[in-house]
C-alpha cells in the first residue's frame, strides 16, 4: 500500500508524524524528484500520494522549508503506529551526509596461525592459578589468562609450556578459534614481548594486570639533556586489546603513546643535587642478584617517609599504616617532570626547562603522535604469538557513516541547547552570550538577587583584595560586573584583611567572617584570596582550605582566587573574573542556565565520581555523587551527597544512594521519576546491577547504567590531506553495542586544538532495561555544557565532574575539620565547584 | 508674563494629541522580538489586541506567535510548568483576538493545575509570579476559579517584596475573576502598584496607567483621578522601555488612547491645532497691545485734565491738538504694532498691503485728531 502524505507549506496538528524538509526548488528537479527525495528521506518504499488538501488521515505530514539547513526533525506523535518515524524522537541531528570519516589508533589484528597451533584450557582453581603464576614469573615461555570458569595457557614464540604444568587433564583449542578475549590477551602480551626483545629495546612499565601495557625506550629524551639515559623524559607506547565485530577482524589493538619521567639514580644522588624525597614515590629496582629481603617486588614500593638516602630509607606503602626501612640501593625515585626538570637543570648547564617545553609540544603534536601510531605498527609487523603463529596489524581502522561491523560513525551531535529563562523558554548554544542576551534562568523566580559578599586577604594582598572587589562589583573591560551580569537587584562586597598570613590566620579570619553581622546577616559568597605557592603547601598549612574549611562548615559559599590571576592585566582577566561571577552565582545556589531537554519524560540522572586521595595513611578513594533531575523541559542540578570513603561501602551505599534520590525526586515534583540513569566512573558490573535493582525494587522505572571513561586510550581524530587533527566536538562513533566514543572538550581552547584529546567512552551496561545510545549519548554531551566552572564546554559531563569534585574536595578539607555532615542544607548547591 | 506662560500652556495642549502616538511607536520598537520567549511575545499580542486600530500592523507582525504556541502546545505536551505558562497566556491572547480557544483547552489547563500542585520544587507556578499571572489570566478566561493554592502564591507574592509591574499584572488577572478572595488580592495588588513606595520603580507610572485602562472600574475605581492622570502624563513622558513586557503594556494603552483621542480627520485636526494657536497668539498680543495702549487713551481722554494736574490750567488750542494728535499716533502704532506681530507669528510674513496699511492708519488717524480735534 502506498502511504498516503499530506503536503502542507505551514504548521498543522496532525496525529501523525511530521517531516521537516528543505526545498531548494531546482529548475530541472520536477515533482517526481521532490518526490523520490521525500521517500528517500521518510524511508518510503514507493513514493507517496501528495495531496494539498486536509482530507482523510494522512500518515505523515511535510512541512517545507525554503530556507536551507543541515537539520532534518523528525518527531514521534502519540498514536503514531506508523514505522516511518526516526528513534530520536524530538532531538536535533545533523544531517549525515554532513559526516566526515574519523580514523581510530585501532589497529585490526589479522592472526596468521600455523596449522595444529593449539591453546590448552583447564578448569578454574585457585591452586592452579597461584602456581601458573609463580611459574610465569620464574620461567617466563608462557602465557595465561582466566576466562569464565577455564585458565587459558599457551607457549610464548619458540618455548614450551613447562613440564612443572600439568597438562595431562587439559583440553585444547586451536589458536585460530580462541576465544576472542583470550586472543586479545595473548595478542598485546605478545606484542609487549616483540617490543621488549633485544631487538627493540624497549622497556616494559610496571603496571596491573589488567592495565594497558605500557612500553618506552630511553633512545629519545625530550629533555635534550639525558645523563646516560637515566634520567629524561621519554615517549611511551600504550597497548590495549579489545574486541570488537569489524570487517576485518575480531580483535584489535589500542595504540596510544604518553611520557614518561624517569630518573633512575640513587636516592643518595638525588639527596646530593638537593633534591628533597620526603613524601616523594618510590619504585623498586632491584640489582641482578639483590640480596635484599623482598628481590621479587616490582611496581610501587610507596613514599619516603624517613631514613637516610645513602643507606636505608624508611617508606609506607599505599594501603600500610605502619613504615617499614628498606635499603635505599633498592629504590628509584617515580618522579613527575618537575623533579626531572630540577634534577637535571642542576647536573647540566643546558636550558633543560625549554627543551622540556618545546619537546613536549612537539610530542603532543596529532600528526606526530599519528606518526608513532605508524612506526609502532611498522615495528610489530608480523610478530609472533603463541609457539609458532603471527600476527598482521592491518591499517588504522576508519570509521565512516557506511562501515560494516560494529565500528561506524554516526551523525555528529550539534551543541547543547541551554535554556536562560524559565517556564518560556530562552534558548541558545553559547553559554556566555546567552547570559548577556537572556539574563539568567531564574531571574524572575525566587532566587537570590541581593548578594552581600566578602573579600578575605591578608594585609600583604589588600590591593589584590581591593582590584578583586572593583572587579566584580563595576565590571573590568569587557565584563559589566556580577550586578549587571546576572540582573541582580543589589551587589554589596566589602573587603577584610588580616595581619596573621598563615592557615590559622585565614580559618581564623573566615570564621569571623561567618558570624552574623549586626543586622543579622551573614555574608552569602566568601572570596578567599591566596597565592599560587599555597596549591602545594603542605599538609596543615593550606592557607586556602584552613578558610574554606570553616566557611563550609558554616554552610558559606567561598571561592578561592589567587593573587597572581587577580594581577593580570586587564584584558586577562576580564575574562577570569566573568568566570568567578559565573561560579559565585551557582555556589549560592542560583542557576545561571541549565540544559534543555525537550520531549522528554521525567527523568533522574545521578553521576558517581571518584577523587583518589593520598592520606598519610595512604591513599583513599572517595566517591561524591551529584543528581540532576528532569523539570519543566531542563535538567537542573537537584543536590550532592557527601563522599563515601572505600570501595566496599560505595557498593554498599549505591543503592541507598538511588534510593534517596528517588525519593527527593518524588518529593520535589510530586511523581516518580520514569527513568533513573546513573553515570558511573568506572566499569559497570552485577554489584552495581544488584544495587540499581535493589533500589528500584517495586517501581515501574527504566533504568540504565552508563561507564562514562573518561580515560580511554582511543583516538579519535581526522585525517585529511595526510594533516591529522582531533576530531571536532560532538563527533560520535560506535564501536560495539552500547559502546560509543563521544568527542568533548572545549572547543576554543589552545590546548585542545595542539594535543590529541582522547573522547569519551560510553558503554551501556548490557542489562540495562532502558537502551536508547543515542539519547544517552546526547545526554552525557549535554552535560558536558552546564559545569558551572566555565561557560564553556567541559571534557566529562557535570554529573561525573561534580561527584568527583565533591569527593575531592571533602577529602582535601576533612583534615582541615570540614564535616559535611554538619553543614546543614551545603549539599544543595554545588558549593565544590 | 501671565500671557506668555498662558502660550505655551495653550501650544502644549495642542502637541499633547501627539504625545500618545509618540508613546506608542516608541513603545512599538521596544516590543518582544522574534527571538524572545514566547509567552512575552503572546502577552505583546494580548496587548496589542486591545489596543485598537493603531496597533493592527504591529499586531499582526505579532501573529505568528500564537501558532508556535499553538504548536507548542499541541506538539509537544507535557504537563508541566512551561505548557501551563504557554497555554494559560495562549488562551487569555486568543481572547483578546475575539477567537475561541480549542474545547479542550479549559480541561487542559486545569489537569496540569491539578497535577503542578503537589510539586515542591524550588521552581514552580508559585514561585515564579509572571507564571502565576499567565495561568491566572487563562482560568479566568475559560470562566474557571483560581485554585486556592495559587491565591495563597499571589498572598505571599504580596508579602514577599512585590514590584509595581508584576503586582499590576497580578492586579489585572485577578481582578478578571468574580469570586470575592480573588476580587480583594487583585485590590491588595492594586495598592501596591499605586502605593508611594513604587512610585519611582522602573515601569511604574506605565503599570498603574495599563492598569487603570484595565480595570473595569465595577468593584470601584482602583486609584484616584488625580493618581491616575498623572501616572498618564509620567508614562507618556517616559524613555522608551526596556522590557518587552512593560514595553507592550504601553503600547496598549498608549495605543488605546491615541485612537480615543485622534478621531478626527487630519485636516480637521490641524485646522484644530491652527485655531488654538491663533487663539492663543491672538489673546497674547491682544493683552500686550491693550496693556501699552490703555493709558494713552485714557491720556486722550481726559487731556485737559492731565494738563491741569501738570500745572497748565488753560493751554492752547494748538497744545492741545499736537498732544491728542501725539497721543493717537503712538497708541495706534501700539495697536499696529501688535497686529503685525500677530500676522507675523501666524502666517510667517507680513503681506505689502498689511505693511502699508500698519503705517497708513495711524498717519491718517493722526491727521484726522490734528485738524479735527475738538479744542
Amino acid at each position: 500500500m502506498r502511504p498516503h502524505g499530506l503536503f502542507l507549506g505551514g504548521f498543522v496538528h496532525a496525529p501523525c508524524p511530521i517531516l521537516y524538509m528543505d526545498f531548494v526548488p531546482r529548475k530541472r528537479e520536477g515533482s517526481s524528484g521532490f518526490l523520490s527525495a521525500l521517500a528517500l528521506e521518510a524511508g518510503l518504499a514507493s513514493l507517496p500520494d501528495i495531496s494539498v488538501a486536509e482530507t482523510g488521515s494522512p500518515d505523515l505530514v511535510v512541512i517545507l522549508s525554503l530556507v536551507p539547513s543541515v537539520y532534518v526533525h523528525e518527531k514521534r506523535r502519540s498514536g503514531c503506529s506508523t514505522d516511518l518515524c526516526s528513534p530520536n524522537d524530538g532531538r536535533y541531528r545533523r544531517d549525515t551526509s554532513e559526516v566526515a570519516e574519523l580514523r581510530l589508533n585501532l589497529l585490526p589484528v589479522v592472526l596468521n596461525a600455523t596449522a595444529g597451533e593449539v591453546l590448552y584450557h583447564l578448569p578454574h582453581t585457585d591452586e592452579l592459578f597461584d602456581q601458573l603464576r609463580q611459574l610465569e614469573q620464574l620461567e617466563d615461555s608462557f602465557h595465561f589468562l582466566r576466562r569464565d570458569d577455564r585458565i587459558y595457557l599457551w607457549a610464548k614464540p619458540g618455548k614450551t609450556i613447562p613440564a612443572a604444568v600439568s597438562l595431562t587433564r587439559a583440553a585444547t583449542i586451536a589458536a585460530s578459534a580462541a576465544p576472542s578475549r583470550v586472543l586479545a590477551h595473548a595478542v598485546r602480551e605478545a606484542a609487549a614481548d616483540c617490543l621488549t626483545s633485544d631487538q627493540h629495546g624497549f622497556e616494559r612499565l610496571h603496571g596491573a594486570f589488567f592495565d594497558p601495557v605500557r612500553l618506552f625506550r630511553r633512545r629519545k629524551n625530550l629533555t635534550g639533556a639525558g645523563i646516560a639515559d637515566k634520567a629524561g623524559i621519554f615517549p611511551y607506547v600504550m597497548l590495549q586489546a579489545v574486541v570488537l565485530r569489524h570487517e576485518l577482524a575480531t580483535v584489535a589493538l589500542v595504540v596510544d603513546v604518553g611520557l614518561v619521567s624517569r630518573l633512575d639514580v640513587p636516592l643518595r644522588d638525588l639527596a646530593a643535587a638537593q633534591i628533597d624525597i620526603q613524601g616523594m614515590p618510590v619504585d623498586w629496582s632491584h640489582a641482578p642478584n639483590c640480596s635484599c629481603p623482598n628481590p621479587s617486588s616490582v611496581g610501587r614500593a610507596g613514599k619516603v617517609v624517613g631514613g637516610d638516602p645513602d643507606g636505608t630509607v624508611e617508606i609506607r606503602g599505599r594501603f600500610e599504616l605502619t613504615k617499614r626501612s628498606v635499603a635505599a640501593r633498592c629504590l628509584v625515585l617515580h618522579p613527575n617532570q618537575r623533579i626531572v626538570e630540577q634534577y637535571l637543570s642542576n647536573m647540566t648547564t643546558a636550558n633543560v626547562a625549554r627543551s622540556i617545553v618545546e619537546g613536549t609540544k612537539r610530542f603532543h603534536a596529532p600528526d606526530e603522535q599519528w606518526k608513532m601510531v605508524e612506526w609502532t605498527r611498522t615495528l610489530l609487523q608480523g610478530f609472533p604469538v603463541f609457539a609458532s603463529s603471527t600476527v598482521t596489524l592491518e591499517e588504522p581502522i576508519t570509521a565512516s557513516p557506511g562501515s560494516t561491523g560494529d565500528v561506524r560513525v554516526l551523525a555528529p551531535l550539534s551543541s547543547p541547547q541551554l535554556n536562560f529563562h524559565y517556564g518560556s523558554p530562552s534558548l541558545g548554544t553559547q553559554a556566555a552570550r546567552g547570559l548577556t542576551r537572556y539574563g539568567p534562568y531564574d531571574k524572575l523566580t525566587a532566587r537570590k538577587s541581593n548578594i552581600n559578599a566578602l573579600v578575605l586577604c591578608p594585609k600583604a594582598l589588600s590591593s589584590q583584595g581591593e582590584r578583586l572587589k572593583r572587579a566584580l562589583e563595576d565590571g573590568i573591560d569587557r565584563f559589566a560586573g556580577i550586578k549587571e551580569r546576572f540582573q541582580l537587584d543589589s551587589l554589596d562586597i566589602s573587603v577584610c584583611t588580616f595581619d596573621q598570613d598563615d592557615a590559622s590566620g585565614y580559618a581564623s579570619a573566615a570564621e569571623k567572617a561567618t558570624r552574623p553581622a549586626a543586622d543579622g546577616s551573614t555574608p552569602d559568597i566568601v572570596y578567599i584570596v591566596t597565592r599560587e605557592a599555597d596549591r602545594s603547601a603542605g599538609p596543615g598549612c593550606n592557607r586556602y582550605l584552613a578558610g574554606k574549611a570553616v566557611l563550609a562548615n558554616a554552610g558559606v559559599a567561598s571561592q578561592a582566587v589567587k593573587a597572581e590571576t587577580i594581577n593580570q592585566a586587564d584584558n586577562s582577566f576580564q575574562w577570569t573574573a566573568d568566570q568567578i561571577a559565573l561560579q559565585s552565582y551557582s555556589k549560592i545556589g542560583n542557576i545561571p542556565y541549565v540544559l534543555h531537554d525537550p520531549g522528554g519524560v521525567p527523568e533522574l540522572v545521578l553521576g558517581v565520581g571518584r577523587s583518589d586521595i593520598y592520606r598519610a595513611n595512604g591513599p583513599e578513594q572517595l566517591f561524591g555523587a551529584a543528581a540532576a533531575f528532569r523539570q519543566d523541559g531542563d535538567f537542573l542540578f537537584a543536590g550532592s551527597t557527601a563522599p563515601v570513603v572505600g570501595r566496599d561501602e560505595y557498593k554498599d551505599k549505591l543503592a541507598e544512594l538511588i534510593t534517596d534520590f528517588i525519593g527527593r525526586f518524588t518529593q520535589t515534583l510530586g511523581a516518580d521519576p520514569q527513568r533513573v540513569i546513573i553515570h558511573l566512573f568506572k566499569r559497570t558490573g552485577s554489584k552495581e546491577r544488584l544495587a540499581v535493582e535493589r533500589a528500584l525494587a517495586g517501581r515501574n522505572m527504566e533504568w540504565a547504567l552508563v561507564h562514562v571513561n573518561r580515560d580511554t586510550p582511543l583516538w579519535l581524530v581526522e585525517a585529511e590531506h595526510g594533516h591529522v587533527t582531533p576530531a571536532p566536538i560532538g563527533s560520535v562513533v560506535e564501536i560495539g553495542e552500547g559502546d560509543r566514543l563521544l568527542a568533548t572538550g572545549n572547543p576554543t581552547s589552545i590546548y585542545r586544538k595542539e594535543r590529541n584529546s582522547h573522547p569519551l567512552r560510553l558503554t551501556l551496561d548490557k542489562e540495562s532495561t532502558y537502551r536508547d545510545m543515542d539519547r544517552i549519548t546526547e545526554q552525557v554531551f549535554g552535560f558536558t555544557a552546564v559545569s558551572g566552572r566555565s561557560f564553556s564546554t567541559t571534557h566529562e559531563p557535570s554529573t561525573i565532574l561534580y561527584g568527583r569534585l565533591l569527593a575531592e574536595q571533602v577529602g582535601r578539607l576533612e583534615p582541615y575539620g570540614f564535616n559535611p555532615e554538619r553543614s546543614i542544607g551545603i549539599g544543595d548547591r554545588p558549593w565544590f565547584l | 508674563m501671565v500671557s506668555l506662560m498662558r502660550h505655551h500652556q495653550k501650544v502644549a495642549q495642542g502637541r499633547e494629541l501627539d504625545a500618545p502616538l509618540e508613546a506608542y511607536r516608541k513603545a512599538a520598537e521596544a516590543l518582544p522580538g522574534r527571538d524572545a520567549p514566547l509567552v512575552d511575545r503572546l502577552f505583546a499580542l494580548e496587548c496589542l489586541g486591545r489596543a485598537g486600530r493603531e496597533a493592527l500592523s504591529t499586531k499582526n507582525q505579532l501573529l505568528p506567535a500564537r501558532r508556535t504556541a499553538e504548536n507548542y502546545i499541541y506538539g509537544e505536551w507535557e504537563s508541566d510548568v512551561p505548557h501551563a505558562n504557554v497555554l494559560g497566556q495562549t488562551l487569555a491572547t486568543i481572547d483578546a483576538l475575539d477567537d475561541d480557544p480549542p474545547s479542550s483547552w479549559p480541561d487542559l489547563l486545569e489537569e496540569t493545575l491539578q497535577e503542578l500542585e503537589p510539586r515542591q520544587a524550588r521552581h514552580g507556578i508559585t514561585t515564579t509570579p509572571l507564571v502565576l499571572v499567565s495561568v491566572i489570566r487563562g482560568l479566568s478566561t475559560i470562566h474557571r476559579p483560581v485554585p486556592r493554592w495559587l491565591l495563597d502564591a499571589a498572598r505571599s507574592y504580596f508579602e514577599r517584596g512585590p514590584t509595581a509591574v508584576i503586582a499590576a499584572e497580578l492586579a489585572e488577572a485577578l481582578h478578571r475573576h468574580r469570586d470575592t478572595e480573588a476580587a480583594a488580592l487583585a485590590k491588595q495588588a492594586a495598592e501596591v502598584v499605586f502605593s508611594e513606595r513604587h512610585a519611582n520603580e522602573p515601569g511604574a507610572a506605565i503599570a498603574r496607567w495599563w492598569l487603570a485602562e484595565r480595570w473595569d472600574g465595577n468593584d470601584g475605581p482602583v486609584a484616584s483621578p488625580d493618581a491616575i492622570a498623572s501616572a498618564r502624563i509620567q508614562a507618556v513622558m517616559s524613555p522608551m522601555p526596556t522590557d518587552p513586557r512593560l514595553a507592550a503594556m504601553l503600547a496598549e494603552v498608549s495605543g488605546r488612547s491615541a485612537e480615543s483621542l485622534v478621531l478626527m480627520p487630519k485636516t480637521e485636526l490641524e485646522l484644530f491645532r491652527d485655531r488654538a494657536k491663533g487663539h492663543s497668539v491672538i489673546e497674547n498680543y491682544g493683552w500686550r497691545s491693550l496693556f501699552l495702549a490703555t493709558p494713552l487713551v485714557l491720556a486722550f481722554v481726559f487731556l485737559t485734565t492731565v494738563l491741569r494736574w501738570l500745572g497748565n490750567a488753560d493751554p492752547s488750542a494748538k497744545t492741545l491738538a499736537g498732544l491728542a494728535s501725539v497721543l493717537t499716533l503712538v497708541a495706534s502704532l501700539v495697536v499696529v504694532t501688535g497686529v503685525w506681530m500677530t500676522i507675523k507669528r501666524l502666517r510667517g510674513d507680513l503681506a505689502l498691503f498689511a505693511l502699508l496699511a500698519g503705517i497708513a492708519i495711524p498717519a491718517l488717524l493722526t491727521i484726522i485728531v490734528f485738524f479735527f480735534y475738538p479744542t
